[in-house]
């Protein structure tokens, strides 16, 4: 059965964004100035286009790892909260109500690595190490801590392949 | 260096010579003051070549704004000139006549010349005049032109 990867509504738009740039990159190298018209490119140098491009292209690679990342917490809080349901079955229910909801409230709270080492066992440890890389790019997009640095950049294609691997082996729990 | 890169070059100063001849004479009467000077441009299909600046002073000698030349090869324009203050960067384009290709469907076009263009997406251009140039003055620099 096919699985409905989250992640894939993200990835179809990073490749429209990106399909976009090198359709003004195009419209640029053919001198097709009717594309260009009434766009912030009329009146700016070749240069200075093919810069603005280039930034805008690292911009949306980044932009597209975070929100990938975004997706993906999402997805494990969701499934971690999940798991509370069954305190709701336990007697009094009054009780059990006020337990679960202050799980799901503190669950909302945990740290993206306190989910990855909680289902560490269930992904492999090698898998975890990668997400936590991504996820630390992910940090440095966000924050631009810059005592935080990430040793490289996280591609967004790699981000897409090691989320949609995690989600992948934890999706039958 | 090929003829048409040179004469590419040569039509591209002139206009930017021109159009530093007009800004001298706008300004004629205030108490600013101009002096020229020159800078390298280098351009994909035109290479490295001389082209000169304007920098406008008050009468203390503080500069106001400069003048300064970008290339000849502009998108959908025919040569670039940014006026400069401490403030801001304005554009200044050199355009070809209206019925020059595609370029026609811009408001406010009319004869070859320096335009200026407020917001690109609107698709109207203003004719280069003395009033326009001190209003833009005024706006990048924020010196109150008297």
């Amino acid at each position: 059965m096919m699985w409905d990867n989250p992640l894939d509504a993200v990835w179809r738009q990073y490749e429209v964004t990106k399909d976009c740039l090198r359709v003004v990159q195009t419209s640029l190298d053919t001198n097709n100035e009717m594309a260009l018209q009434g766009t912030r490119f009329f009146g700016t140098s070749r240069r200075e286009s093919t810069d603005w491009i280039a930034r805008s292209q690292e911009e949306i690679d980044d932009l597209t790892v975070l929100s990938l990342c975004a997706i993906f917490e999402r997805r494990i809080i969701t499934l971690v909260q999940g798991k509370g349901r069954g305190i709701l079955e336990e007697p009094p229910l009054d009780l059990s109500e006020q337990v679960h909801a202050k799980f799901v409230d503190a669950v909302e709270r945990w740290r993206i690595d306190d989910f990855i080492s909680l289902l560490e066992r269930y992904v492999g440890r090698d898998l975890s190490k990668d997400t936590r890389s991504v996820v630390a790019y992910r940090n440095w997009v966000a924050h631009r801590n810059p005592k935080r640095q990430p040793e490289k950049k996280t591609e967004p294609q790699t981000a897409y392949d090691v989320l949609t691997q995690f989600l992948d082996r934890i999706r039958e729990l | 260096m090929r003829s048409s890169t040179k004469s590419r070059q040569d039509e591209y100063l002139a206009r930017v010579n021109a159009l530093y001849s007009d800004a001298e004479k706008w300004i004629e009467g205030t108490d600013l003051e101009v002096s020229r000077g020159t800078m390298e441009l280098d351009e994909e299909a035109l290479g490295r070549y001389a082209a000169p600046t304007l920098t406008i002073q008050d009468a203390q000698g503080k500069k106001v704004a400069d003048l300064l030349p970008v290339g000849a090869q502009i998108i959908g324009a025919e040569g670039r000139v940014d006026i400069v203050g401490r403030l801001d960067r304005n554009h200044l384009l050199y355009l070809p006549p209206k019925e020059a290709g595609v370029r026609r469907s811009f408001k406010g076009m009319g004869e070859a010349g320096w335009y200026w263009i407020g917001e690109t997406r609107l698709r109207r251009v203003h004719r280069l005049a003395q009033e326009l140039f001190l209003d833009l003055l005024s706006e990048v620099s924020d010196y109150d032109v008297g």
